[in-house]
């Protein structure tokens, strides 16, 4: 670089705004940044490497923990791709299809509300943060009516789900489902015209579409570009194919759109769930095939059978044939993907979590340069990346 | 998820005739193995050619084989979000040395990396900095002979740049 920097600014691991353990070295030339560098890897652990030595059903519950704040989409991620794997994906009952894509839609919006909340306590909008919490309390406790967590919910099983919806569920849900567009309106009057917002946020941390594709950016990030792209319209996983929802697209690329992109999808699954809730029909939530799924626990108590292939399943593990798979769902954060590869054994022979965050951040260096320190908040909170994914 | 048809994977074969090792189909996915001279020269085709037009490169990672030789294939995903299709590209790092593809995507940038800290193999024609483990870490920790509770090391490994 030729400039010479006049300082360099440290910005974490531990600071407020950085959504974790993320660490920023910034070269500042009076306020404004001229070279910046991220530090990352604070909280790596492995996972890639666990996930090679267990079984395909002991994962699971590693995965809830790698983006902890939407734990459903990552379980919904990899239990897609083993079934791939297994070629088992179209077998699976249309109930548990259709409760998959309610948690994988609650999660989204319980994702951008916790964005929404610290994005908007960061930029000095310290309300927002209250009300956000307040609903995502209640996606919370609709998820221990479901699955008896509320933030690792390990919820999704190979071949289905993992308990069916009770009456309170669905009781609770639809209201939440009643009460919620009223509140985005509300988190919306509070911020969308306002004018400190706009001038925190229009026009600041622009990534135009070329650039975002090339980088590879997916997500609220790159549909804030004027790009469409959406696994969910592009590649229809579960029962998307017969949902009708729109993909929310800006063209500005900046901060403000992105913004506007979460708040639309959050609209947007409400809509979702509502047409799940009226088009799910009753029926099992899981497949019933000994090889992949465990019986239910009365079987195993009371029946040889069911005793037998539980211990067979537990001792020997799922075994899908060799190959290669890669499947991915769009998580609250962009495109999610699992990359397994098996030898036939019953553990992955390697498995390669394609973290969206990750990418999503890699642009980050190039993208602060020129902008003031305090755009810096902004711009990183946009990108909403978590670190627990981004390390894994 | 769609992949590249067979009269695509034809015309590569037509190109590059004995630049492509293996084409592989399973569940519907197509991999393409391809050896390492022409690895930029055929990413590059993929990526300007308009009946691929690969804009976007998903990911990259490697998969550590050791009783092969060369033991560490890398692997490419790529997609073209105007054709909607997407091919996966592998290719063996011999002497565990590759040509980086970070001048045709950007999205290489960091995860070749990840790969080059996670696997050892070294990407040619960039800087290359480990990204989510300390500078002085001696191992590679996703190669199979690295035990799951990895080693005891001494605190000297922990730079504070």
């Amino acid at each position: 670089m030729a400039e010479k920097a006049d300082l360099i600014l440290n910005m974490g691991p531990q600071h407020p705004s950085t959504h974790g353990v993320l660490r920023l070295i910034l070269e500042l030339k009076g306020e404004k940044i001229i070279g910046a560098d991220a530090v990352i890897g604070y909280v790596h652990r492995g996972v890639e490497k666990l996930a090679e030595h267990r079984k395909y059903m002991q994962i699971l519950p590693v995965f809830d923990r790698v983006d902890y704040v939407s734990s459903n989409s990552n379980e919904l991620g990899f239990v897609l791709a083993v079934e791939k794997l297994l070629g088992i994906e179209d077998k699976i009952p249309e109930r548990a299809q259709y409760l998959r894509v309610i948690m994988a839609e609650l999660t989204r919006i319980s994702s951008h509300l916790i964005w929404l909340g610290t994005h908007a306590l960061e930029l000095g909008a310290m309300s927002v943060f209250l009300y956000a919490f307040r609903e995502r309390e209640k996606i919370l406790d609709l998820f221990e009516e479901i699955a008896g967590g509320r933030l690792h919910t390990g919820y999704m099983r190979i071949g289905g789900v993992a308990y069916d919806a009770t009456e309170k569920f669905l009781n609770e849900l639809n209201e939440f489902l009643e009460f919620f567009p009223s509140k985005i309106d509300e988190y919306e009057t509070l911020l969308t015209e306002n004018r400190i917002w706009k001038s925190r946020t229009v026009g600041v941390g622009v990534i135009d579409k070329e650039t975002a594709i090339n980088w590879g950016i997916t997500g609220p990030a790159l549909r804030a570009t004027g790009c469409d792209y959406d696994v969910r319209k592009y590649y229809p996983y579960c029962v998307y194919d017969k949902l009708n929802f729109e993909v929310p697209v800006y063209h500005n690329g900046d901060v403000y759109d992105r913004y506007r992109v979460r708040m639309f999808e959050m609209r947007e699954s409400v809509k979702i769930i509502k047409q799940c809730l009226e088009k799910m029909p009753e029926g099992p939530v899981k497949l019933e095939d000994p090889t992949i799924v465990l019986p239910p626990k009365e079987e195993v108590y009371n029946t040889m059978v069911g005793l037998i292939h539980h211990f067979e399943l537990v001792i020997h593990g799922i075994k899908p044939p060799e190959g290669e798979v890669y499947a991915a769902v769009e998580g609250p954060r962009g495109e999610l993907g699992y990359y397994i590869v098996s030898d036939g054994s019953d553990k992955p022979y390697r498995l390669r979590i394609r973290p969206p965050s990750f990418i999503n951040i890699a642009i980050m260096p190039e993208l602060l340069k020129n902008h003031y320190v305090a755009d810096v908040i902004a711009i990183v909170g946009s990108l909403d990346p978590l670190m627990g994914e981004v390390d894994r | 998820m769609q992949y590249v048809n067979r009269e695509l994977v034809e015309k590569l074969k037509e190109r590059f005739k004995d630049g492509i090792e293996k084409v592989e189909e399973f569940r519907k996915e197509v991999s393409i193995t391809v050896k390492k001279d022409i690895l930029v020269e055929f990413m590059k085709f993929l990526k300007d050619s308009p009946d691929f037009g690969m804009d976007m490169l998903v990911d990259v990672t490697a998969v550590d084989y050791p009783e092969h030789t060369p033991r560490i294939q890398v692997v490419y995903h790529l997609r073209s979000l105007t054709k909607r299709h997407n091919l996966r590209v592998k290719c063996w790092a011999e002497n565990e040395e590759i040509p980086s593809v970070v001048d045709i995507w950007k999205t290489a940038e960091w995860t070749e990396r990840e790969t080059y800290e996670m696997f050892g193999v070294k990407f040619t024609g960039r800087k290359l900095r480990k990204i989510l483990l300390p500078q002085r870490y001696p191992y590679f920790p996703l190669r199979k002979d690295f035990p799951l509770e990895g080693y005891e090391e001494p605190c000297e490994v922990w730079d504070w740049e």
